[in-house]
């Protein structure tokens, strides 16, 4: 269904008024949201919402290296180990004993954006090696990069503190350490809502900038590398400078995301950053909804926010003998579940969901106008499909 | 001489084992591109039903065996039949992902049945049983695995040299479009692969269980390191995965065995990760694996 | 037959981004479900009663009109370790306050468990830490000690005990922590100084296989420590993975350096396959077990049992069964009252103990009509003698590190499928030369 340029003129416009409307609405009404979540939640919330944010950070990188750019990784837990210790390093207080692992007490804004660039370091000097697999063989190294990371981690006792693990940095403006209640401007905010702003920061400006970079040149040609590798080079992308930029992108995001975890959790042990936190990611950005920002946030909330709130609300009692169904059991249970209906059922994920459900809506909302069906294509995985049937529901729209 | 000996003996039977894993990964691999995460749940699962059959239900040692093949084998068809035959087509990735859910499930099931204390393993042999020689002990487990293992390869290379079905399953692996124009059953050829995967990776699992003496929940862990045992052997290759996994198995054995010399430089614990080191050698030289075939891209 | 053929980015369904706008409106719509959700339980979960009644002084998780008080059990109740060792240790932890409570509980106020699970993940237990601090006076028992680690800093700014499940001697270190029992660098040292002094075996070739965690680091330190004070004749010091499971390579090792005494700082699963190897390798040297790396399911491994009998095990505490212990007897009958399926169990008697100790806390703090977080504190910096009715030798805190390891003293048992909890004693209760000295 092709228009005449003229008629997509005058489409334009208004359609483009009326977006903007429920948009800035939408906008409003989250940020609405927002604040009425900061200022009445609880701190135990504080802290399965603060965790969820972090890990949506390290959602949205492997989302750039593994849904936009199409390199499987199973390797995000080793970078976010690297920018953690980065910061533990730079941040950490200095040794009082022998055995207390390495520290020179730097502030946060030097070692939160220090621990994503090491990391998007190591990314670089990985890279070539890496990148230069495909499927499978990718998938296996960057697992390897795990395992071998653990070796590291659990022997570097300096920088590590070695298997018993160690402390990590708090941020801290000035003297007052985000892990106590400060007052600002007037307002007493609690540990967990200073956390919360500070991921809310992070993550809202590595959303736009994901978003930003995907919309641009760049992201074309991750895209296009993704899609087929071949056709991309012939058309003269870079393929091997596409797939460096997506690593360096995805490693900085994990790195920062790791160091913003390990803040959180204050103590980690090398054995924290393993296969099966890689995996959960890569369950978040299959879950939530590949190549998309909000697909990354959503995936992580139902990866790692979802488990606690049931948990929270306790739907299965704790047991007092072995084995049996216990909220742990049944929470993996429902993990596993959960990512074979999803991607046997829609593929897309989450947000595949929503946008069927306003496909739904709109198609309803056509048959009360026109009172007859709108010749639909059922391949709803085509993209191409769907924004010629959206325009031309679109034009029905505006003619009818 | 004795101490390197007993190492690399030890080593190759752990590299049998990793081999029968690989082999499992392969086969399923060849006839439908699929990446088998789940391999390891597999394993752990068959290992529990034979020791659940001979000290729970007190079965013979060989009942129990084939019970466990029967369970295994019924999960890897059920699992192909209801849930990857409906993923044809998509990517990869969702495809691994989709088996790590099944692994997922499949642990979480043996904990909520037996509970994570560690259950005995179920073993045939006598301690003790094999020969010594030298100074060396090759247990009769350790032969015994070896023989399986060589015996379970020939087979196959039969099979998929010379038998119908063997033939239809290189076929599938080569082009599924050709192979349905000809007339092969895709069904029979995708349930034959994972039903040999899971039989083979009982096999596996019983034999590792032997050698651990006691098995619980985190068993499986060791079937991750089958996979950089087939890639060094090339993913397609039967003979690459025994290959493979042997290297594997005996570099393993023999760094765990010599690494407390080299703890104050190299740290604890690198007999862990010296399989991938060498996976990520080879691949650099031969990206494909040594018995790999290269792979031609049409564009 | 298109469907063949996957290419990778067609079928991944990219979201077309004409529809950005309404779908941010039902996003937000059910971002607003949620937080309202949060909102309501949030609302609920604040509570917090800090009521004054007379003149004793109530924190958080005392309510004084209703007469209890609150406790928090962070423990994993799923996942790998809860079988073995957290299920029933919290069993423990329980079953010693259910007697209290129905014998008058303390001055009339009973004791509540708020338990949760924190499936032995350092990330969830500061989560279900968070969540309960405000409505627990102390928390009675955290296991593990990367999760207790995790806690530790928050625990002490909000003046909170804590009494850990866990023998690590690190914690000796931080004040809010409560260790029951001899940390595991001790127990290394009282068995080589069973063997050299009371055994009388002088320069024995020994040696040690440990797991490569934070667990097996303890046991090494307090190896190389036995080392230096008994003059021990080292041969070999031995790693492995959790997730190793043939130990030709270690044990091979072990043979080769001819080590008589080898001490095990390992889990049950990999100790199975240690010995089980050893034996195979026809090579029997005399192991000693440090507690955790024994559990009742080896003896249910036919080709262990007759090697289990000779391997020792260094623990703690009186025999299960042992009804001259008037603690033992005591806690044999709440096991059949509140507690019938349990089996024999040291970890159960461990969390016995343990409330023991919490229950001389809250006594004093009682006494003191203190029951506020800092009174119970000052009441366990104060703690002397207490009279663990021969569970274990009477303990006394203090304020130092050295002090707030309560006892030094270890048992060592021999494995005996006969005995009720599977070992008998053959030492009495004893504190080596080494483990006196140390340092914490």
């Amino acid at each position: 269904m092709k228009a005449t340029p003229q008629k997509e003129q005058t489409r334009a416009r208004p359609a483009r008024s009326r977006g903007s409307i429920s948009r800035w609405l939408g906008l409003g009404i989250g940020l609405l949201v927002i604040i009425l979540f900061f200022s009445v939640a609880s701190e135990d919330w504080f802290t399965i919402v603060n965790y969820t944010l972090i890990a949506a950070i390290a959602a949205l990188g492997l989302n750039v290296l593994s849904g936009y750019t199409g390199q499987v990784s199973l390797g995000i837990s080793f970078f976010m180990a690297i920018g953690a210790y980065t910061a533990a390093l730079l941040g950490g207080p200095q040794p009082t004993g022998p055995l207390d692992p390495q520290g020179f007490a730097l502030p946060f804004f030097v070692w939160l954006p220090a621990a994503g660039i090491v990391a998007a370091l190591v990314g670089a000097l990985v890279g070539p090696t890496t990148l230069r697999l495909k499927g499978f063989y990718l998938g296996i190294v960057t697992l390897a990069l795990v395992f071998i990371g653990q070796y590291i981690f659990m022997n570097l006792r300096p920088v590590t503190g070695g298997p018993q693990g160690r402390t990590f940095p708090v941020p801290a403006i000035g003297a007052a350490s985000i892990d106590q209640q400060n007052s600002f401007f007037g307002f007493a905010l609690t540990s967990g809502q200073q956390y919360f702003l500070l991921v809310l920061l992070v993550l809202v400006l590595s959303s736009l900038f994901v978003s930003n970079v995907m919309r641009s040149r760049a992201g074309r040609a991750f895209r296009a590398v993704r899609d087929h590798e071949v056709g991309a080079s012939i058309m003269g992308v870079n393929i091997f400078r596409a797939k460096m930029k997506a690593f360096i992108l995805s490693s900085f995001l994990a790195g920062v995301s790791g160091a913003l975890f390990a803040s959180l959790i204050r103590y980690v042990t090398p054995n924290y950053w393993d296969l099966t936190l890689a995996i959960q990611f890569v369950a978040a950005i299959i879950v939530g909804g590949i190549a998309s920002v909000w697909g990354s946030i959503l995936g992580a909330a139902f990866v790692f926010g979802l488990p606690q709130v049931i948990d929270y609300f306790s739907l299965l009692p704790s047991s007092t003998n072995s084995g049996g169904l216990n909220s742990g059991n049944l929470n993996a249970l429902i993990y596993g579940a959960l990512i074979i209906v999803f991607l046997l059922f829609e593929p897309s994920g989450v947000l595949g969901l929503v946008q069927r459900g306003q496909r739904l809506i709109h198609k309803m909302r056509n048959q009360q106008r026109e009172g007859g069906e709108v010749a639909e294509i059922t391949d709803l995985s085509d993209a191409e499909a769907q924004f010629h049937l959206e325009s031309a529901a679109h034009a029905k729209d505006e003619n009818g | 001489m004795a101490y390197f000996i007993q190492l690399v003996f030890a080593g190759i039977a752990q590299g049998c084992i990793y081999a029968l894993i690989g082999l499992g990964f392969s086969i399923i691999f060849k006839a439908s591109e699929v990446i088998n995460f789940a391999q390891g749940e597999l394993l752990l699962v068959g290992a529990y039903i034979v020791s659940s059959g001979v000290f729970e239900w007190h079965l013979p040692f060989l009942a129990a065996l084939l019970l466990g093949l029967v369970v295994t084998v019924l999960i890897g068809l059920l699992f192909e039949r209801f849930v990857l035959r409906r993923m044809i087509g998509r990517p990869v990735f969702s495809i691994l992902m989709i088996t790590i859910g099944l692994d997922i499930i499949l642990r979480t099931i043996v904990i909520i049945r037996w509970g994570s204390n560690p259950i005995p393993a179920a073993s045939p042999f006598d301690v003790t049983s094999g020969i010594n020689a030298g100074g060396i002990h090759f247990g009769a487990n350790d032969i015994w695995t070896i023989a399986i293992t060589v015996v379970i390869c020939a087979a196959l290379f039969y099979f998929f040299r010379y038998t119908r079905y063997g033939l239809a399953m290189r076929a599938t692996a080569l082009d599924q479009e050709a192979a349905l124009a000809v007339g092969i059953n895709i069904r029979t050829v995708y349930a034959l692969a994972w039903g040999i995967a899971a039989a083979i990776a009982t096999l596996g699992g019983v034999f590792l269980a032997i050698d651990s003496f006691a098995i619980d929940p985190t068993f499986g862990a060791t079937a991750l390191l089958a996979f950089p045992a087939i890639i060094l052997g090339g993913i397609d290759s039967v003979s690459g995965a025994v290959v493979g996994g042997i290297i594997i198995g005996v570099v393993q054995v023999v760094t765990a065995g010599y690494e407390s010399h080299v703890a104050s430089v190299l740290g604890a614990g690198i007999h862990q990760i010296t399989p991938y080191l060498i996976m990520i050698l080879v691949l650099l030289i031969r990206p494909y694996g040594l018995f790999g075939t290269r792979k031609v891209e049409r564009i | 037959m298109e469907f063949l053929h996957h290419s990778p980015g067609k079928s991944l369904g990219i979201g077309s981004r004409v529809r950005q706008a309404p779908m941010k409106f039902l996003f937000t719509c059910s971002l607003a479900l949620v937080a309202l959700v949060m909102v309501l339980s949030g609302c609920a979960s604040n509570s917090g009663p800090t009521t004054n009644s007379g003149s004793l002084k109530a924190g958080p998780g005392v309510d004084v009109n209703n007469k209890t008080i609150t406790l928090g059990i962070l423990s994993p109740y799923s996942g790998p370790v809860a079988d073995p060792i957290g299920i029933p240790l919290a069993n423990g932890v329980k079953a010693l306050f259910d007697h209290v409570n129905d014998n008058g509980g303390i001055n009339g106020f009973k004791v509540k468990f708020l338990e949760e699970d924190t499936q032995y993940n350092p990330q969830l237990e500061v989560q279900k830490y968070n969540q309960i601090r405000n409505q627990v006076l102390m928390i009675a028992d955290s296991l593990g000690t990367p999760t207790t680690f995790a806690i530790k800093d928050q625990a002490a700014s909000d003046h909170m005990l804590v009494s850990a499940a866990t023998l690590s001697s690190a914690l000796a270190r931080e004040k809010y922590l409560i260790l029951v029992g001899t940390p595991y660098r001790l127990q290394v040292e009282n068995a080589f100084d069973y063997v050299v002094n009371k055994l009388g075996v002088k320069n024995p070739a020994t040696g040690i296989i440990y797991q490569n965690d934070e667990y097996g680091q303890d046991g090494l330190t307090g190896y190389k420590e036995a080392v230096s004070v008994y003059g021990l004749h080292d041969v070999a010091q031995v790693s492995y993975a959790a997730t190793d499971t043939d130990f030709t390579a270690q044990v091979s090792q072990l043979k080769a350096s001819g080590a008589k005494y080898v001490f095990m700082t390992a889990i049950p699963t990999a100790a199975a396959g240690i010995i089980g190897t050893a034996y195979k390798l026809g090579y029997n040297p005399q192991w000693i077990m440090q507690s955790p790396a024994f559990a009742r399911g080896l003896l249910a491994v036919p080709a262990l049992v007759p090697l289990l009998s000779k391997v020792w095990v260094v623990s703690q505490g009186a025999a299960w069964g042992d009804t001259s212990v008037p603690g033992m007897a005591q806690m044999l009958q709440d096991v059949q009252k509140y507690f019938p399926n349990q089996k024999p169990d040291g970890y159960f008697e461990f969390g016995y103990t343990e409330s023991l100790i919490t229950l001389a806390i809250l006594k004093k703090a009682m006494a003191n009509n203190d029951l506020t977080r800092d009174g119970l504190f000052t009441a366990f910096e104060s703690l002397k003698t207490v009279d663990l009715m021969g569970l274990l030798p009477p303990i006394t805190y203090g304020s130092s590190p050295n002090e707030r390891v309560p006892t030094r003293d270890s048992v060592i048992y021999q494995i005996d499928p006969t005995a009720p909890a599977d070992v008998k004693p053959i030492t009495p209760d004893f504190t080596g030369t080494a483990a006196k000295q140390s340092q914490f």
